[in-house]
């Protein structure tokens, strides 16, 4: 994103809105870094700017990358969905991806509010995979990857800044202490935040296994949270 | 030097040649800019016996140390000549780019001098300045020119800075001002006539990069930021968010709300021209000037009634109270579509309002017919009689040519008891769009301003600096003449600077901060605060050697009256006038009888060369 | 997507804090899927939400409501502040038969007991293990509870603080600033009414 410098009236409304901090003013400029701006076009669409200054050009791969997880309004070529993720356990009634025995997991790396480079991603990424989990396919965090086995992200988006990016995976339920305990290390090697999501099918009885678990080990969650309600159909055999 | 460009462009218009002239550095410390610079050329330059529409008369318009700067309002321009209204001088200020994309262009000012044999306007661009064939533009109103003008030379909407004068300012009506950026106005006192007889249509300037150098550019963005917050915080932040409009009601409550030509000070409607209402009704877009973070100036389309799609500039306060109230006229959107065409035609609103609340007095009274008027029915609020009055004022056709004179002169000539329904003052300069039998600080400074403008008003940042009454009873006649008096100079210093009152509120202490993080000068606030006063000094010994005498300091009788209803009907101004006056010359060091300042007053200030 | 998940709050928050999204499953049921997910908007628009939102054009705040629902396609979402308008909406959707997948965010047991009440079960849980790593980032918790409404991350903590900032000064109402977050949320998941109590209490600290 710029700023044309022909326009720009320096009146300053425009530098609240930037989730990054990106726009600052510079000898009686208002000019955004270039480096930490994920290209996500809040400022744009906002709509803040009196003289609408802000211009914004699709920028070549690997920049690319910014402004594809940033702004959820774009599709992502590999996927056809916009923001960031997938219909992951969403449309699970129909797609019957996460059966029983077995947990979703999510990381969305530079969530909330702190963005993320995907060297950071790449880190957790690979982590994950010593577990010989399984990325998922139709995620664009998985499409960046050298190879989904190893996690190893892309060597030229390393550096690419964006809003956040999730890390989609599955594993049998057996293998989460071991991943939880995973996670608690490499969150430690980590330049950013992430917010840690995992799902589960219902038991028969209407029970959660996996919150079983997490009230046996200790590991606090949000009373708050997303529960699919199986109104999809053709349901899947889950 | 730092803060000023050092430069000010000389155009004669009788020769066609274009000039530099260096500006010193100790004549800009004395005057510091704007208002300041002006008034000294005119009084070099004009003698003051000439009549206004003597080709020897200047139009001097000019930035300050601060123009072109990020701090806000910095980017207005003030003009200075010698006026038709009142023959004295006038200064008035118009907000919008021009002044940011002058110093821009390499310049502080401009002094216009002599006239053009052929119709003219100035280009100013980033390699100097040339003047321009404007046959093409004659005729046209001043959005119409600016849309030309930008169109004849490829600049974007933002790229150019235009100000020019509509039909009213070719046919030199008397109370023709200057618009531009959209609206913006320096309307006061016929400055737009002065161009007319220049045969200068506009002004241009290019938005060049800014190449101006500042003594300490990181204070003067904290100043800036200061500011801002400044006028976020002032008055509750109304007119930072909603702009001036808000105002309306408030005004009506007050008893300060001109209606139907101060007949009564009852209007059921005020709600209807609300600001906020205003705003989510009708179709509004923020047009900040340069450096300016406020939601002050908006574009509107009208979304109801007959002129729905009427697209144009949202009135401002004084727009709304001359459209609606004073003429007692009940559609916001009809207001809209009169104060744009009065803006386009290029007259003052403020002027044009109480002339058309008078001709609407004379109409209801009988003292004026349909057949005076070219078949017009001049009822109150009838909005399409209006505008075909004013396009006939504009071009001086019929009656029109006689309204064209203003209110003063035009009930002079009519005769009689209509003389007694119009609002003027003695000198012959305009008072602006409120009721001012509630609101007796601005009677006052309205009536003895050498301005010929708003010279001084009540809303200060500091009032304890500016020794104003704290807190005030706005209707005790020592409270009002200590106000007046007092802060005599504080708005005077916005206008050399020159800054927009609604981003600085007369904040002089910030406003000496940001000089002398510009400028290096290092005044002192006591400094800067004698410039305002000094100012207003060389404006009244020039405004006395042009014959505008204490005897011509009074209002008109209908001015003056007593209300009939409203919150200050118990309140008449009249029997405490003259006791007021005395009390005014004495707090300003003036002579009572001859209304010069005293020798001691201009010791203080540093002109007594000037009395001369 | 995850983006309705994290929300941060207090329990007697989150009980006025209910997301419905609704969305086709791609390659299954997602031929002809925008009437049925159109059909879910005016459903939910029956029952009062204080937010809708079609991502591919922005929300009711952004757009009007009108446009919103002419804009149904691929995942729709409704906010609502009142459990019972979640359960009647849900009451609404098992009649109309759409077909397409509905996921209820919010707090479990409340959610629980609107599927009790229409005779719905639960069928995929989606918890929220917080927020991990270098945690020092972020910024106050008070700012996080608005921020976090908007899970794209679009909503810039300096705004929640000038905003709060606008409101404590009296410059504007919490609804008023509530109204100036919410166009920003792009797909429309962002609650203004939680939000302006959130600043409410943040302007008077």
């Amino acid at each position: 994103m710029k700023i044309d410098p022909e326009l720009c009236i320096v009146c300053e409304a425009c530098l609240p809105y930037c989730p990054m901090e990106a726009i600052s003013i510079k000898d009686d400029m208002a000019v955004i870094d270039d480096d930490e701006c994920v290209d996500c076009n809040v400022c744009l669409k906002s709509g803040c700017c009196p003289v609408d200054a802000f211009v914004f050009e699709p920028a070549p791969w690997p920049r690319s990358v910014r402004n594809v997880f940033s702004d959820p309004r774009k599709e992502h070529k590999e996927t056809k969905i916009a923001g960031r993720g997938t219909e992951e356990m969403k449309t699970n009634d129909v797609t019957g991806r996460f059966q029983r025995g077995w947990v979703g997991m999510g990381c969305e790396v530079g969530r909330p509010g702190v963005g993320t480079r995907f060297r950071d991603v790449d880190k957790i990424a690979q982590a994950l995979a010593k577990h010989d989990v399984e990325f998922e396919p139709k995620n664009p965090v998985t499409s960046l990857m050298e190879d989904p086995k190893t996690g190893k992200i892309k060597q030229d988006v390393l550096n690419e800044k964006v809003l956040s990016a999730i890390i989609e995976c599955l594993y049998p339920i057996e293998k989460f202490e071991e991943i939880m305990n995973t996670l608690k290390e490499v969150s430690k090697e980590v330049d950013t935040v992430f917010s840690v999501e995992v799902i589960n099918r219902t038991d028969p009885d209407g029970s959660y296994p996996l919150r079983k678990k997490l009230d046996a080990m200790g590991i606090p969650y949000y009373i708050n949270g997303k529960q699919c309600v199986g109104l999809g159909r053709p349901l899947a055999k889950v | 030097m730092n803060g000023s460009t050092g430069k000010m462009l000389r155009v004669d218009l009788t020769q066609g040649k274009l000039w530099d002239e260096a500006l010193d550095e100790a004549t800009l410390k004395k005057y510091l800019g704007g208002t300041g610079l002006g008034i000294k050329y005119l009084m070099e330059e004009v003698d003051p016996k000439l009549d206004w529409s003597d080709p020897k008369n200047i139009l001097f318009l000019g930035s300050g140390p601060l123009g072109g700067s990020r701090v806000p309002g910095c980017a207005s321009i003030s003009f200075v000549t010698k006026g038709a209204m009142t023959n004295g001088a006038t200064s008035s200020q118009a907000n919008g780019n021009f002044g940011a994309y002058l110093k821009w262009c390499g310049y502080d000012a401009i002094i216009v001098q002599g006239v053009s044999s052929t119709w003219k306007y100035l280009y100013l661009h980033e390699g100097g300045a040339e003047l321009r064939d404007a046959s093409q533009l004659v005729g046209k109103g001043t959005w119409e020119t600016e849309d030309a003008i930008k169109a004849e030379l490829g600049y974007k909407e933002r790229g150019m800075s235009v100000f020019s004068i509509g039909p009213a300012g070719e046919k030199m009506v008397r109370f023709a001002g200057i618009f531009g950026d959209r609206g913006h106005a320096a309307p006061h006192n016929g400055t737009g006539a002065v161009m007319g007889l220049k045969k200068l249509k506009a002004f241009a300037a290019q938005r060049a990069p800014n190449k101006l150098q500042f003594v300490d550019p990181q204070k003067l963005g904290e100043l800036a930021k200061k500011t801002t917050e400044g006028a976020k915080a002032f008055g509750g932040g109304g007119v930072f968010n909603w702009g001036t409009s808000r105002v309306v009601p408030v005004a009506e409550a007050a008893g300060w709300l001109p209606v139907k030509n101060y007949q009564t000070d009852v209007f059921p409607e005020k709600d209807l021209f609300d600001g906020q209402r205003i705003r989510s009704l009708f179709q509004s877009q923020n047009y900040p000037c340069y450096g300016c973070a406020s939601h002050h100036y908006e574009l509107v389309t009208v979304t109801e009634g007959p002129y729905k799609g009427f697209f144009g500039k949202e009135p401002e306060y004084e727009q709304w109270a001359a459209w609606g109230p004073q003429i007692w006229q009940k559609d916001p959107g009809a207001a809209v579509v009169l104060s744009n065409e009065c803006d386009n035609l290029g007259m003052d609103a403020n002027e044009a309002g109480w002339l058309v609340g008078w001709v609407m007095e004379c109409y209801e009274k009988g003292a004026l017919k349909k057949e005076d008027l070219g078949g017009l029915e001049m009822t109150w609020g009838n909005v399409e009689a209006t505008r075909a009055l004013l396009k006939k004022i504009a071009n001086r056709e019929g009656y029109g040519d006689i309204l064209a004179e203003g209110v003063k002169r035009a009930a002079e000539k009519l005769g009689g008891e209509a003389v007694n329904w119009a609002i003027f003052t003695g000198k012959g300069n305009t008072p602006r769009g409120h009721d001012h039998r509630g609101r007796w600080v601005e009677m006052l400074d309205t009536v003895v301003s050498d301005s010929q403008t708003l010279q001084t008003q009540m809303l200060v940042m500091n009032k304890d600096l500016w020794k104003m009454p704290n807190p005030m009873d706005v209707f005790n006649p020592d409270h009002v003449v200590q106000a007046e008096a007092n802060s005599t100079g504080s708005m005077t210093v916005c206008d050399c600077l020159v800054q927009c009152w609604f981003t600085s509120f007369c904040d002089t202490e910030t406003q000496t901060e940001a000089i002398n993080a510009a400028t290096g000068w290092n005044l002192s606030l006591e400094e800067v605060m004698k410039v305002g006063r000094r100012v207003v000094n060389v404006l009244r010994l020039y405004n006395l050697k042009c014959g505008l005498t204490p005897d011509k300091e009074k209002p008109s009788p209908r001015y003056c009256s007593q209300p009939v209803d409203g919150p200050n009907k118990d309140k008449p101004i009249a029997p405490h006038w003259e006791k007021m006056l005395d009390q005014y010359y004495s707090l300003m060091g003036w002579d009572r009888k001859t209304g010069m300042p005293l020798p001691e007053t201009l010791k203080e200030l540093g002109i007594e060369d000037l009395a001369k | 997507m995850t983006h309705s998940l994290h929300r941060r709050g207090t329990a007697e928050s989150l009980s006025e804090d209910y997301v419905m999204l609704c969305l086709t499953a791609i390659g299954h049921n997602d031929e002809n899927h925008e009437p049925k997910l159109t059909e879910f908007l005016r459903i939910a628009l029956r029952h009062d939400p204080v937010n809708i939102g079609a991502i591919s054009l922005g929300n009711m705040y952004s757009n009007s409501k009108e446009e919103v629902v002419d804009n149904a396609h691929g995942i729709v979402h409704a906010v609502f502040v009142k459990q019972d308008q979640v359960a009647d909406t849900l009451k609404d959707l098992e009649k109309a038969g759409l077909g397409m997948s509905v996921v209820v965010s919010g707090i479990f047991e409340k959610v629980d007991e609107c599927l009790d009440k229409v005779g719905l079960k639960h069928h995929t849980a989606n918890f929220s293990l917080g927020i991990w790593g270098k945690t020092e980032k972020l910024p106050s918790n008070d700012i996080l509870e608005v921020t976090t409404m908007c899970g794209h991350g679009m909503i810039s903590a300096n705004l929640v603080k000038s905003m709060a900032e606008e409101v404590k000064t009296g410059r504007k109402t919490a609804d008023e600033a509530a109204k100036v977050l919410a166009p920003q949320c792009a797909c429309g998941i962002f609650n203004p009414a939680r939000a302006a109590k959130l600043l409410a209490a943040m302007a008077k600290k």
